[in-house]
């Protein structure tokens, strides 16, 4: 396309306003890849651009008898409840240290196991175990909650009843107990979700060229030389890629994670109240569409903040691994 | 040439795909709007028909038979008002979102559930009826009574009605009979919440493996259990229902509360309580059908025996510990009212009032229709037809407490025949709060409002199931409480209900 590019410039121009005319000239050579282009960008400002005029009823107490613009502006009300309590400390830092400690555990154990796969010889257990780090990935929280239910009940759990009379130790009340709830959901948080990461850093490792292993084999490096000096220099644009667009969501906690999985158990609050959390026990009855709308403008302004930092430092690291 | 038309062809279909997009939503609508307008031009002005569209939530599945029982109601709305209903049933989860989605997108309709009356009134979803009711609406306000009527005025202007059901709630215990009978438990015995260990002790100590009490639905083993007025929403209540004074008070810093917790902690240590009521998913019901719980309490109502009985497949009993009283939450849980939005407000309230005093749409909405969901048997009672169960019915809806007037719906045949005359009469004798018709508007500390919904759900199930230990716990839970601006709502509320009380006057 460059080529393309060079082509037209260099082409002797008619008369008249030249630079006019050479824009003119580029359009009508490209317009039916401008027209191709079309679509795409009509999908990208009616799905992601209008909607953005929705920020200002975060500003709004909305009225429905007056309508969105009717209604009356209430400056930074709406984000009151966000920063006013104690709560809003514990919120931020459950939800910051959380995604923090899910963003390093994620990406360490995706890249392992993925170099693990890469390693096994025989591809058809490969695939086996692929498939079986993938299925907890497509199950829904809500079934999830169940299983780790099953596992940690009172009355019917296997930890309760089956494996710690085993150790002679008294039965734990699990659901009352803070300390132990970091762990769990970290736990759960990456039995779920490493599969699909996996996933993706093996693509990329399998498109690494098998003659830098043959060359570094000759040269009688070990396997582990190999990996360390080979395979994650060669995936790292990935993980930077994939780790960055991480951040852009550290403000957003997975839902289903911190609600559904403790079983909405009060006495864990302390240690699961995360900012989706805690804007959805207000909000259930109060049901202001301000305050859900200014919660959403919070977390969506601190992610692009956190993007834009990040990317930055990418860019002074390692310019070429950037996004932007 | 050739090449050129090749794209301009492709553009042509591009923008025409788009405007079909963006064109369907609103010829959509202006159709459903006056598409039979357009068709019989023969009615005289100011009679012309009418379709309107009436949304309520269902809890379950919409039942497949809806379209033909709104068929038949039509038949009976288009020959007495000329106005014909779409009935829009939507899921209770979707329920909120649904209604802010269409309302703010100014889709058309004209009457809706309200089961957040204060709610919708301050965001203006609803608008006033008083006038409307007078005029079209006489037959709701002949059902509805004086009382309950004034229960619905905010500032003077009602903007929904109730629909006519239990209005009023009593509250007490559930529980298997043959328990009772079988370890001769005398039931008369038991008058308060404290009583109730004689009653779990012969449980526990016969039936090792039955837990004596569940905690409430998705809610702690005190459950719905009340004596107080909560004024919406617990912050801030009056105590003994609302009949000495108007003075607000924290209901957690209650010595009353206190002690409901020592006595729940009390069966907690003691074993009586399921050891998992903090995150028990599984409905109160589920626990005593699958042979896992024996009783829970909650609130109640006339019939609430046969209701439990059906519902768990067991013979259960009431036991009774606090009496009926009728305050602004029992009464405007189900009501319906008319959108800000609606085009011909009148329309809607002559439906309504149809559904106030029209026998036949009010067992179409439900029961279904007759024959076809139901047939009535020798007593005047009603049950399946042959070969039809609560499984393979077509429309198997059951919230006639939701359609308007339920007295005026059949009775089925498992019910006590005199059901409704027996609510009538517990509406009419219920103690009535002294805050009843008082709506709380939580707007100006809606901060407050959201901290501490945050906190009272961190602690309040646990301490209401025993499993925290209140003297520990509770102080821990008020300090929260305090931080977290209770007393400013409670200040707040404390203006609002004074200035309420002075319009009363």
């Amino acid at each position: 396309m460059e080529q393309t590019a060079d082509k037209v410039r260099v082409r002797p121009r008619p008369r008249g306003a030249a630079g006019a005319g050479a824009r003119w000239s580029k359009t009508k050579k490209f317009w039916p890849l401008y027209l191709l282009m079309l679509p795409g960008v009509l999908y990208m400002l009616i799905n992601n651009y209008l909607p953005m005029f929705g920020i200002i009823i975060a500003f709004k107490d909305i009225n429905f008898a007056k309508g969105i613009f009717g209604s009356d502006w209430v400056g930074w009300r709406n984000f009151e409840y966000l920063f006013k309590t104690e709560d809003a400390y514990i919120i931020t830092r459950n939800t910051l240290l959380y995604n923090g400690a899910f963003i390093v555990t994620h990406t360490v154990l995706a890249i392992a196991f993925a170099i693990l796969l890469n390693e096994i010889r025989r591809k058809w257990f490969a695939r086996l175990y692929q498939s079986i780090i993938l299925v907890p990935y497509l199950m829904s929280m809500v079934i999830v909650s169940y299983l780790v239910y099953a596992l940690l009940s009172m009355e019917t759990g296997f930890l309760n009843k089956t494996i710690l009379p085993l150790f002679g130790i008294e039965s734990i009340s699990w659901y009352t107990e803070t300390k132990y709830w970091p762990a769990i959901l970290t736990i759960v948080h990456n039995w779920k979700g490493i599969g699909f990461l996996c996933v993706i850093y093996l693509a990329s490792i399998i498109g690494i060229d098998p003659e830098y292993y043959e060359a570094a084999t000759l040269d009688g490096a070990s396997k582990r030389q190999q990996i360390f000096s080979i395979t994650i220099p060669l995936i790292a644009p990935v993980v930077i890629f994939m780790t960055l667009l991480a951040i852009g969501r550290i403000f957003y906690s997975d839902f289903g994670l911190f609600y559904q999985v403790p079983m909405n158990s009060g006495p864990l609050l302390e240690v699961t109240n995360v900012i989706d959390t805690y804007v959805y026990r207000g909000l259930i009855f109060l049901g202001d569409l301000g305050m859900s709308s200014a919660a959403g403008a919070y977390q969506s302004l601190v992610g692009f903040v956190l993007v834009i930092l990040s990317n930055y430092v990418v860019r002074r690291v390692s310019k070429e691994n950037a996004l932007f | 040439m050739k090449k050129k038309t090749g794209w301009v062809g492709a553009l042509l279909a591009l923008m025409l795909l788009v405007s079909a997009c963006g064109g369907n939503g609103n010829s959509g609508g202006a159709n459903s709007g006056n598409g039979e307008a357009a068709g019989s031009p023969t009615v005289q002005a100011g009679e012309e028909p009418y379709e309107l569209v009436v949304a309520f939530f269902v809890l379950g599945e919409v039942p497949g038979d809806l379209p033909m029982v709104q068929e038949e109601i039509n038949k009976i709305s288009k020959a007495k008002i000329n106005t014909t209903v779409k009935l829009l049933p939507i899921n209770i989860g979707a329920w909120k979102n649904q209604m802010n989605l269409m309302m703010t997108s100014g889709e058309k309709l004209d009457l809706i559930v309200v089961n957040e009356y204060s709610n919708d009134v301050t965001k203006g979803r609803l608008q006033p009826i008083n006038d409307l009711l007078e005029k079209h609406g006489q037959g709701i306000l002949e059902a509805l009574g004086p009382d309950y009527y004034n229960a619905t005025k905010i500032k003077g202007q009602s903007y929904a009605v109730p629909s006519i059901r239990d209005l009023a709630a009593d509250y007490g215990l559930v529980m298997r009979k043959d328990l009772i009978d079988k370890y001769r438990i005398d039931v008369s015995q038991v008058q308060t919440l404290e009583d109730l260990e004689m009653v779990f002790k012969a449980i526990k100590d016969n039936e090792p493996n039955l837990v004596p009490i569940t905690n409430k639905t998705n809610d702690s083993v005190l459950g719905t259990f009340s004596t107080r007025d909560s004024l919406g929403d617990n912050f801030g209540v009056l105590l003994n229902n609302g009949q000495d004074d108007l003075k607000v008070v924290n209901w957690f810093a209650t010595e009353e509360y206190a002690n409901q917790l020592r006595t729940v902690r009390k069966w907690y240590e003691a074993g009586y309580v399921l050891k998992d009521a903090v995150q028990n998913q599984e409905s109160d019901v589920a626990m005593i059908k699958a042979g896992k719980a024996a009783s829970f309490l909650g609130h109640q109502k006339p019939g609430y025996e046969a209701q439990q009985s059906r519902a768990t497949g067991m013979e259960m009993v009431a036991i009774k510990l606090a009496p009926a009283v009728a305050k602004t939450s029992t009464v405007s849980t189900i009501m319906w009212g008319v959108p800000s939005g609606a085009e011909k407000p009148e329309r809607s309230m002559q439906f309504l009032n149809l559904m106030y005093t029209d026998k036949d749409i009010i067992n179409l909405l439900d029961w279904g229709i007759e024959g076809k969901h139901y047939v009535k048997t020798d007593n005047g009672l009603i049950d399946y037809p042959e070969g039809v169960n609560a499984q393979s019915t077509g429309y198997g809806l059951n919230m006639g407490w939701m359609f308007g007037n339920q007295f005026l719906s059949h009775v089925w045949k498992s019910d006590d025949p005199d059901v409704w005359k027996a609510m009538d009469e517990f509406n009419r004798n219920a103690v009535k709060s002294k805050a009843l018709g008082f709506n709380w508007d939580p707007t100006p500390v809606k901060a407050e409002v959201t901290a501490v919904y945050n906190v009272v759900d961190q602690y309040r199930r646990g301490l209401e199931s025993g499993i925290l230990d209140p003297d520990k716990e509770l102080p821990a839970f008020l300090g929260k409480l305090q931080s977290a601006g209770i007393d400013k709502i409670i200040a707040e509320k404390q203006r609002q209900l004074d200035e309420w009380a002075q319009t009363q006057e």
